[in-house]
């Protein structure tokens, strides 16, 4: 990314190999920069975004639209599943698959192919990114058992073709991360799933779903390495945002569903629960004394970060896919 | 041969969401543009040789290799150069 100019006359180009994304508040300054650009390079000028590396964007006056319906209509050719069964969710709440199936196998290759095309869709679908995550841990020797739980992700894929991300207009907003985990949820390593999710204002821009790295001895640990998670991640956002917008940005609030966590991420006392964590994961302490992260405790309902870490029930699932602000774009 | 660094310089899918957001949020236009075979574009710093393409050999020069000025498709370095 490449920054000009100040206030309204702020210039963004964002430089993806040979694609330029340009933005900016005055209109003349960014036909100057194109004939600029034309006159170093042969370019070709495509007016208006509304195609860029396979994602569909829609530029209207109520905002920007985000979208891979036709990314999603070849997935689903590929996989043969055109007009198959749409299915409301994309994993069985309490799914639990292990590497270890006794189930026959199935073509590795073709597996990964779905999956791997699947994991390029989550980028405007954080809907997607925990069942997807989860059904990339068995790329090694899938079975048909696994390959059941692929079918189930098409099946919600398919009913749901035409949703992505909404940007809207907003005054004030600010960047605002939530951070969770589930306790042990991978069978095989008894690993926890790191799920973190950051909003400008309402519009959604981050979201990871990570088996973590280590394993956890409590929920409260496997909460505290997922908040450091979201802190590098908010950092980093942080840092990108006043680089945008060419001034500097505050401290950026995490939500944590966790009061133990929060309790450690605050005190620097180490006490027997506390003190095999490894350092790294020490680092949200840094960030919060250095005042750029602060966390703040949000009630399990309100955590919308909980259906990057699980399977959930229809009725959850759909309620904390609204509040993602994950439309049907039309 | 050395190949130097080959990775190439591209935005994460994640910047460019924050863009648009941004954009997004002050109402500014999005503009696209595309760089007609960037490949073709990068000057390169390192001695790079290529053999006389066949039907454009150089008569009297049959032995010769040529000096590559600008980047080539297929090139490891061509990413970034």
């Amino acid at each position: 990314m490449y920054f000009r100019g100040e206030g309204t006359r702020r210039l963004v180009v964002g430089v993806y190999v040979d694609d330029l994304v340009i933005t900016g508040g005055c209109s003349s300054d960014i036909d100057k920069f194109k004939s600029q650009m034309r006159g170093t390079f042969q370019m070709s000028d495509l007016g208006l975004l509304h195609y860029y590396l396979e994602l569909e964007v829609n530029q209207s006056e109520r905002g920007i639209t985000l979208g891979q319906k036709a990314y999603t209509a070849k997935i689903l050719e590929n996989a043969g599943l055109i007009g198959c069964n749409p299915s409301c969710i994309p994993m069985e709440p309490r799914l639990k698959l292990s590497k270890a199936s006794t189930a026959p196998g199935v073509d590795p290759t073709a597996y990964r192919s779905i999956v791997g095309s699947l994991r390029y869709l989550v980028n405007t679908r954080p809907d997607l990114a925990c069942s997807v995550g989860y059904v990339s841990r068995f790329m090694e020797k899938p079975t048909t058992e696994h390959l059941a739980a692929v079918k189930k992700v098409l099946r919600y894929v398919a009913g749901t073709l035409d949703y992505g991300c909404v940007y809207t207009r907003e005054k004030e907003a600010q960047l605002v991360g939530f951070s969770d985990s589930d306790h042990a949820g991978d069978i095989d390593t008894r690993k926890s799933t790191t799920g973190v999710l950051f909003f400008h204002g309402k519009n959604i821009i981050t979201w990871q779903s990570q088996k973590q790295k280590v394993v956890a001895l409590s929920s409260c640990e496997a909460e505290y390495i997922a908040c450091t998670a979201a802190a590098c991640q908010g950092v980093w956002l942080t840092r990108l945002l006043s680089e945008l917008k060419g001034k500097p940005e505050g401290a950026v609030r995490i939500h944590i569903d966790s009061q133990l966590a929060i309790q450690l991420s605050k005190n620097p006392v180490f006490h027997d629960r506390s003190k095999h964590i490894d350092t790294r994961y020490h680092y949200i302490r840094e960030c919060i004394e250095e005042d750029r992260v602060n966390v703040a405790s949000v009630g399990p309902a309100e955590q919308l970060a909980d259906i990057l870490t699980k399977p959930l029930p229809r009725e959850r699932f759909c309620e904390l896919r609204d509040k993602l602000g994950l439309v049907k774009i039309k | 041969m050395d190949f130097d660094e080959v990775f190439a310089p591209v935005a994460r899918l994640e910047s460019v969401r924050l863009l648009l957001a941004h954009a997004a949020n002050e109402g500014w236009p999005v503009h696209h543009m595309d760089v007609k075979s960037a490949f073709l574009n990068g000057e390169l710093q390192e001695e790079v040789y290529v053999e006389q393409p066949p039907g454009f050999v150089l008569k009297e020069h049959e032995g010769k290799v040529l000096r590559l000025v600008k980047a080539l498709y297929g090139l490891r370095q061509a990413p970034r150069a």
